[in-house]
């Protein structure tokens, strides 16, 4: 029987499933094999010898060369060539190890943190008070204009008690006060607190006094190297401050003032001075205050630091984790064991390192200016929200027993056949430990992503870095 | 570490045949017995594997005997070694094949 113009049309259509690039030499083949058939002495089947043709194609175009993965299956995917049979790095997200994961964070955990003590407002929040009485030495705010709302122990009040309001609170308690303003030394315009005589005192830093009715000025080092270029007789010398004449009796360093308000110099006023201040000026009043005054909030000095203050960042963060809802629900999915102590324990892990990554971090971002800023608290919760969403989606792409990244997706179904078929997506797990059902949409029979454990019967069917490698039909 | 080979026993018999000198497709279903749908598939993922290859007969060859040229499969040095270890596996293999000397290339 010699091959007929319908084994020709049998073979061009076969060829048709074949991928370009193999088209032509598959044909080639196929038509000789077809020839050298046909002209076999004894006869042969060419029907069927042209129908073995779309088994081949078909075979061809399954397994046609594709991108370099991560995973294979030997019935389905090609591998590479035996003499170089290991499984491809290319394409393995970084993440895939939950080893790899947990370093990465824990890197990012140590650079949040170790940019938290670079940085010298961060820093000196969490560095604990420079005052030795800051225990018992309070800040005090006016409950007007919501103050009383920043005093948090994070952010700086503002300046909210009026000079009356001090004199009132003076009558009642050991107080010092102080405002921020500009004031003119020399040439140059300066951020100076003009404060009451004992403030120093109050905060037990010993400054020289200036003698008998003369105006002390103290400097702050950053201003003393930036506006009398860190001249060294600077102390004892006299400065006209806004038409004043003031003695230079000290030079601070950064780290000594973690009061509100960055300045670069105190004018230690005596009381005659500061009882011309305007009544209504508002600034800071620091003290000792045996009881709640009416009308005022007061904040421990001691509060400012340690670990009181990241209290309202974690609140922030724990906020934006239970945003997260909103989007997504908690649910990881349905596990037939769901009881792995591992999986619990990576989950665990990661959130205990996304929490210091975030509140270190919102404190770096809100810390870059003079102080605290409001932002800090914004990012800490978009960042908890960000960081729980990421915990408990990577969570759920990940194999529940070896820990690892799902691979190889699959569309299955079709949205339009959701009677009796699921439709969605199914993962696989690279070293065959299972699969994973994600639903395209949410049925009352498949409301959440479902776990199937494969047992070791399936391992042959997986490839893997060091074992036999089986050739099936 | 060489990688052990584990080949279903249509493989063994279509990489035996092969090696007995049946070195084109149909010659390798005429052996066999099996259908052109089961040999071409399977020789590809022979091929594949590395365990055979092929090459095209030389058109001056086809020409002067008035047909198209062929594709000619052959074993490569690791396809007959898991030939052998094949055999040991499958000890009628070799009983099952005529050897075609002749053939062979």
């Amino acid at each position: 029987m010699s091959p007929s113009g319908l084994h020709l049309a049998m073979l061009r259509t076969a060829a048709l499933l074949v991928g370009e690039q193999q088209r032509a030499e598959w044909l080639a083949e196929w038509t000789s094999e077809l020839w050298h058939a046909g002209h076999e002495p004894h006869g042969a089947n060419l029907t069927a010898f042209c129908l073995g043709a779309f088994r081949d194609a078909f075979w061809l175009r399954s397994n046609a060369p594709l991108p370099r993965s991560y995973g294979v299956l030997h019935l389905d995917v090609p591998s590479e060539p035996v003499a170089s049979q290991s499984l491809p790095e290319f394409g393995v997200p970084f993440l895939q190890s939950p080893a790899r994961c947990l370093s990465l964070l824990s890197v990012m955990a140590m650079v949040s943190v170790s940019a938290a003590f670079l940085l010298p407002t961060a820093r000196n929040l969490i560095l604990p008070s420079p005052y030795p009485d800051a225990r018992n030495l309070v800040l005090v705010t006016s409950n007007a204009m919501g103050s009383a709302d920043r005093a948090n122990g994070l952010l700086d009040p503002y300046a909210s008690v009026s000079v009356d309001e001090f004199r009132f609170l003076r009558k009642h308690a050991d107080m010092a006060f102080y405002l921020a303003t500009h004031v003119q030394i020399g040439h140059t315009n300066l951020f100076v607190a003009r404060t009451s005589p004992d403030l120093f005192r109050l905060l037990s830093i010993r400054i020289p006094a200036a003698g008998e009715h003369r105006t002390s000025f103290v400097l702050t080092q950053a201003a003393w190297r930036r506006y009398f270029k860190s001249e060294p007789g600077i102390v004892g010398s006299t400065v006209n401050v806004a038409g004043k004449p003031a003695v230079v009796t000290g030079i601070l360093a950064a780290s000594q003032w973690t009061l509100p308000a960055k300045v670069d110099g105190w004018l230690l006023e005596d009381d005659a001075a500061f009882a011309a201040l305007p009544a209504d000026a508002e600034g800071f009043a620091v003290g000792r205050l045996p009881r709640p005054v009416a009308g005022f909030s007061s904040l421990s000095l001691a509060a400012r630091h340690g670990a009181e203050p990241f209290i309202s960042l974690v609140l922030e963060f724990l906020f934006g984790c239970l945003l997260v809802r909103v989007r997504t629900p908690f649910s990881l999915g349905h596990y037939p064991q769901n009881m792995r102590p591992g999986r619990w324990l990576f989950l665990t892990a990661k959130l205990a390192l996304v929490l210091p990554i975030v509140i270190f971090g919102a404190l770096d971002l809100g810390s870059l200016g003079s102080s605290i800023s409001d932002i800090a608290l914004l990012i800490a919760a978009l960042g908890g929200m960000f960081a729980m969403g990421w915990a408990l989606a990577d969570q759920r792409r990940r194999c529940p027993v070896c820990l690892r990244i799902l691979a190889n997706p699959v569309r299955i179904g079709q949205s339009s056949r959701m009677l009796l078929e699921w439709h969605g997506t199914e993962l696989v797990c690279l070293r065959g430990h299972g699969l994973l059902h994600i639903p395209e949409r949410p049925a009352i029979w498949f409301t959440t992503q479902q776990w199937m454990d494969l047992d070791s019967s399936w391992s042959g069917l997986f490839s893997d870095r060091a074992t036999s490698h089986s050739l099936v039909r | 570490m060489p990688v052990e080979l584990k080949l279903s026993h249509t493989a063994a018999m279509i990489l035996k045949a092969i090696d007995a000198g049946h070195i084109y497709g149909f010659g390798v279903m005429e052996v066999t017995g099996l259908p052109s749908g089961t040999v071409y598939p399977a020789m590809r993922r022979l091929e594949r594997d590395d365990l055979i290859k092929s090459r095209w007969e030389k058109q001056s060859i086809a020409d002067a005997e008035q047909r198209p040229p062929r594709k000619y499969y052959g074993l490569t040095a690791s396809g007959r070694a898991t030939l052998q270890a094949s055999e040991k596996r499958y000890p009628l293999l070799a009983r099952l094949i005529p050897i075609m000397e002749e053939e062979k290339v």
